[in-house]
C-alpha cells in the first residue's frame, strides 16, 4: 500500500514538530525578572519583583511566603513578588545560567562567598543604601561578610554561629573539663584517649572555613596578606598545623576524618565519643546527641580566641528592571519585625543585635553570645579555589608525609600561582 | 571473472531507488526523526559546542573571547592535570579487569541451570540500580577502620588497614566499589553472550576429554569475545568518567589521590566557573577515551580476521 508524497511530508512535518515541542520547555508565563513594565512614579513603585529564596528551616514553603508577601502589599499594593524556593543543590549554576540567559531573579539569598564572585562578575547592586539609617543594628561580622571592596552588596538576614561544644559524658568518665585554650586541649588529650575516647575531631574533607581556617586565626594568622598573596605559610599556619598534626599523629582525633567524607552521624563525635569539637553547631550537634550531653562552651584560643559562623543575607542583580522595588521588598524582609519571624521559623539567629531571644533553648542562648566574633569566610572571588589548592597539602601533612612548613610553603606557591593568573 | 565482467558490461546497471521512493524507508525515517533531533540537540551539539568552547575563556556572565590554545597550555604545564591524568589512568588500569573478572566470575556462576536463579541474577543486579551517593555512603562504612572489611582482614591477622587513608589503597578501594556497581550489568551481557553459545561445542569439547578450564579457555573466551569486548568499551568509558563516588567517599583525596580529569572539570566547570578551561579538560579526556577504544577496536578486528 502506498502513501502520497503529500502524507509523507505531512509526516515529516508532523514529527519535527513533535520533537520540537518536546524541546521547547517554557512559556512567558515562566519567565521571571524580565517585567519591563514601567516602574510608576518615584514614591510608589511598581512591577514585579522575583525573589529566589531556598529551603532555610520551616521557612520553605508557599504557606510561609504568601502571608509575608500579603504584609508587604499592604505597604507596597502596586508590587508583585513572586517568591520562588529553589532547591540549595546547584545553586550557584542555577544562578549563573539564570544570568547568562536573562532570566535572573530580582533577589536572591546570597551567602558570604558569592559576594565577591557576583561582585567581580559585575552583576550585583549595592544595597548600603537600604540598611544606610540603622546600619549599626546590625552585627558587625554580618555586614562585613556580605560586603566586598567597602560596599555592602548583601542585606544581612540571618546568622549562626559556631564555638567549642564538649561532650558531657566523656569529660566525666576522663576526669577532665571542657578546654578553652590550645594547651588546655593538649593536656586533656592524652587523658581522654586513655579513657578510651577521641579528644577532637577534624574533617580533612570539608571546607577549611570551618576546620582549618578558624586554628589559623586562633594562632592569630591569615589566609591571605593586605596585597591578596598566601599568608596562610607564615609562623601563626604553621603553629596551626602543627597543633592539628601533633593531635592527628598521637591519635587523640580519628584518621579517618582526615580523608573521607562523612556525615555527622557517622563519626565519633555523633556518637558522643569525642570531648570536644572546635567548631560545633548546636542545632547540628543536638540533632544526633542528647542534648544533655552537650556543654557550649567559648570559641577555641592559641593566640587569640576565633570562631566560624554562617551569614545569610539578601542580594540584588543589577540585571532587574525593578531595583527600586527590589530593595523595598529586601527592606522589608530585613526590618526587625520581619527578621525575628523569619528566623523564629527558619531556627537561626538574627543579623540585628537587638533581636533576641528568638530561642527558648538555653544551649542556642549560650551559643548565642559568640555571634559577634563571627568570622564566614575568605572574602576573595577565588575562596574556592585557594581552598581546594589548601586542602591536599593539609592533608599530606597531617597524615605524617609532609612537614607543616613544607605542605604550607607548596600550597601557597599553588595559590599565588592561581592568583597571579586571577 | 568473466561471468561478472559480462554481467557489468551487458546487464543494465541497476537503478538505485532513492529513499524517500520508499515507503517503509520514510516511515522509519519519520520514526526515528524525532530521537535523531534530541540526540543531536542534547548530545551532539553541546559536544561540539564544549570543543569549541575550550578554544575560549568563556565564563557565565561576561562573554567569551577566542583565546586559541590557551586553555591547553594552561593545561599541559598544570601539575594538578598532570596528577589528575595519572591518577585516571591508574584507576582505568586497575578497575577495568577487577570489574570484567568480576563480571566474568558472575555471569559463569549464573550460566547454569538452578532453581531460582531468576532471583539470583536480579539479586546481583541491584547495586546496578543502587544510587552511587548511597552506595558511596554504605561503602565508607564498609571501608571504615572499624567496618566490616578491617574485621575480616583482622581475622587473619592484617590490619586495621586505612583503606581511604592511603594514597596507595584508595584506588583499589574505589575500582572494588566500582567493580561492584558495574558488575550487574556486564554480568548480564556476558550471560547473554554465555547463552548464545551451543551446547554442542562444550559437548564435543568435553568428549575430547577437555576439562572445565579448557572449555572455559578455548570455547567460552573465544566465542564470548564480542560480548567481552563490549563490556571492555563500556568499561572504559566509565572508568575515565568516574566521578560520583569519588566525590561522595574521598573528595579526591588523600592529597589528590584519588583526583580524576572528571573530578578536575566539574572543580573547573561548576566550582569555578571557567568553563573554557573545564572544557579543554573534557577534550582531552575525549581524546583518550576515543583513542583507546580505536585501538581496541583495532585489536579486535585484527583478531578477528586470523
Amino acid at each position: 500500500m502506498g502513501i502520497t508524497q503529500a502524507f509523507r511530508a505531512a509526516a515529516v512535518i508532523v514529527a519535527t514538530a513533535v520533537a520540537v515541542t518536546a524541546c521547547g520547555g517554557g512559556d512567558d508565563a515562566n519567565q521571571v525578572g524580565t517585567d519591563t513594565s514601567s516602574s510608576g512614579d518615584q514614591e510608589q513603585p511598581s512591577g514585579k519583583v522575583t525573589f529566589w529564596s531556598y529551603p532555610i528551616g520551616d521557612a520553605n514553603t508557599d504557606q510561609y511566603w504568601t502571608p509575608v508577601v500579603a504584609r508587604f502589599n499592604e505597604q507596597y499594593p502596586d508590587i508583585d513578588v513572586e517568591v520562588i524556593v529553589q532547591p540549595w543543590d546547584g545553586r550557584e549554576e542555577q544562578l549563573n545560567t539564570s544570568l547568562a540567559g536573562g532570566l535572573a531573579p530580582d533577589v536572591a539569598y546570597f551567602n558570604p562567598d558569592f559576594i565577591p564572585k557576583f561582585v567581580e562578575q559585575g552583576v550585583l547592586e549595592s544595597v548600603s543604601d537600604v540598611i544606610a539609617d540603622d546600619v549599626d543594628d546590625f552585627r558587625e561580622p554580618a555586614v562585613a561578610a556580605m560586603s566586598y571592596n567597602d560596599e555592602l552588596y548583601g542585606v544581612p538576614l540571618l546568622m549562626s554561629v559556631s564555638s567549642v561544644i564538649c561532650f558531657q559524658n566523656v569529660l566525666d568518665e576522663a576526669g577532665v573539663d571542657c578546654p578553652t585554650t590550645w594547651d588546655e586541649a593538649l593536656e586533656i588529650a592524652p587523658i581522654v584517649k586513655d579513657a578510651g575516647y577521641y579528644a577532637t575531631q577534624y574533617s580533612g574533607t570539608t571546607s577549611l572555613n570551618h576546620s582549618f581556617y578558624p586554628f589559623l586565626l586562633q594562632a592569630g594568622g591569615e589566609v591571605l596578606n593586605s596585597e591578596g598573596q598566601a599568608a596562610f605559610n607564615g609562623p601563626e599556619g604553621v603553629a596551626a598545623l602543627s597543633f592539628l598534626k601533633e593531635m592527628a599523629e598521637n591519635d587523640y582525633l580519628p584518621q579517618q576524618s582526615l580523608t573521607t567524607q562523612e556525615d555527622f552521624e557517622q563519626t565519633p563525635a555523633g556518637r558522643s565519643e569525642v570531648a570536644f569539637l572546635v567548631d560545633g553547631f548546636v542545632a547540628t550537634v543536638s540533632r544526633f546527641v542528647d542534648p544533655e550531653n552537650i556543654v557550649v562552651s567559648p570559641p577555641l584560643s592559641g593566640a587569640q580566641p576565633a570562631n566560624f559562623g554562617t551569614v545569610g543575607g539578601l542580594s540584588i542583580f543589577n540585571t532587574s528592571d525593578n531595583i527600586d522595588a527590589a530593595k523595598l521588598w529586601v527592606k522589608f524582609l530585613t526590618s526587625p519585625e520581619e527578621m525575628e519571624s523569619f528566623n523564629r521559623d527558619a531556627h537561626f539567629s538574627a543579623a540585628r543585635a537587638s533581636i533576641t531571644g528568638i530561642f527558648d533553648d538555653p544551649l542556642m542562648i549560650e551559643q548565642e553570645k559568640y555571634l559577634d566574633t563571627v568570622w564566614s569566610g575568605v572574602v576573595h572571588p577565588q575562596a574556592r579555589e585557594i581552598i581546594d589548592l589548601l586542602k591536599p597539602h593539609l592533608q599530606a601533612a597531617l597524615l605524617g608525609r609532609t612537614s607543616p612548613q613544607d605542605a604550607l610553603d607548596a600550597a601557597a606557591a599553588e595559590v599565588d600561582g592561581m592568583l597571579s593568573r586571577g | 571473472m568473466a561471468i561478472a565482467a559480462r554481467n557489468r558490461a551487458g546487464a543494465p546497471a541497476p537503478v538505485r531507488r532513492r529513499w524517500w521512493r520508499s515507503d517503509k524507508a520514510v516511515i522509519a525515517y519519520v520514526f526515528i526523526l524525532p530521537y535523531v533531533i534530541l540526540f543531536l540537540t542534547f548530545k551532539i551539539a553541546p559536544a561540539i559546542f564544549g570543543v569549541g568552547l575550550s578554544f575560549t575563556n568563556w565564563r557565565p556572565v561576561g562573554g567569551a573571547d577566542f583565546i586559541g590554545f590557551d586553555n591547553f597550555t594552561r593545561l599541559f604545564s598544570d601539575p594538578i592535570f598532570w596528577g589528575a591524568l595519572r591518577v585516571t589512568l591508574v584507576y582505568a588500569i586497575i578497575a577495568i579487569p577487577m570489574s570484567i573478572t568480576v563480571s566474568l566470575f558472575m555471569a559463569l556462576l549464573c550460566d547454569r541451570t538452578l532453581r531460582g536463579m531468576g532471583i539470583y541474577r536480579s539479586i546481583f543486579f541491584l547495586p546496578v540500580v543502587t544510587s552511587s551517593v548511597i552506595a558511596g555512603i554504605i561503602w565508607v562504612w564498609i571501608f571504615g577502620q572499624q567496618g566490616p572489611l578491617n574485621w575480616l582482614t583482622g581475622l587473619v591477622g592484617v590490619g586495621p588497614l586505612g583503606w581511604l587513608q592511603s594514597e596507595i589503597l584508595v584506588l583499589p578501594a574505589l575500582s572494588m566499589v566500582s567493580a561492584w556497581s558495574n558488575f550487574g550489568y556486564n554480568m548480564l551481557i556476558l550471560l547473554a553472550g554465555m547463552l548464545a553459545i551451543p551446547r554442542d561445542y562444550y559437548e564435543a569439547a568435553e568428549l575430547d576429554g577437555a576439562n572445565w578450564f579448557k572449555r572455559f579457555r578455548h570455547v567460552t573466551i573465544p566465542l564470548l569475545k564480542p560480548a567481552l569486548f563490549f563490556v571492555l568499551i563500556l568499561e572504559i568509558i566509565k572508568s575515565f568518567q568516574v566521578f560520583d563516588t569519588i566525590y561522595v567517599m574521598t573528595g579526591g583525596g588523600p592529597f589528590r589521590s584519588s583526583y580524576t580529569l572528571t573530578y578536575m572539570i566539574y572543580d573547573q566547570g561548576f566550582g569555578y566557573f571557567d568553563f573554557g578551561y573545564a572544557s579543554a579538560v573534557g577534550v582531552v579526556l575525549l581524546v583518550i577515551t576515543l583513542a583507546v577504544s580505536l585501538v581496541q577496536r583495532w585489536l579486535f578486528d585484527k583478531e578477528k580476521k586470523k
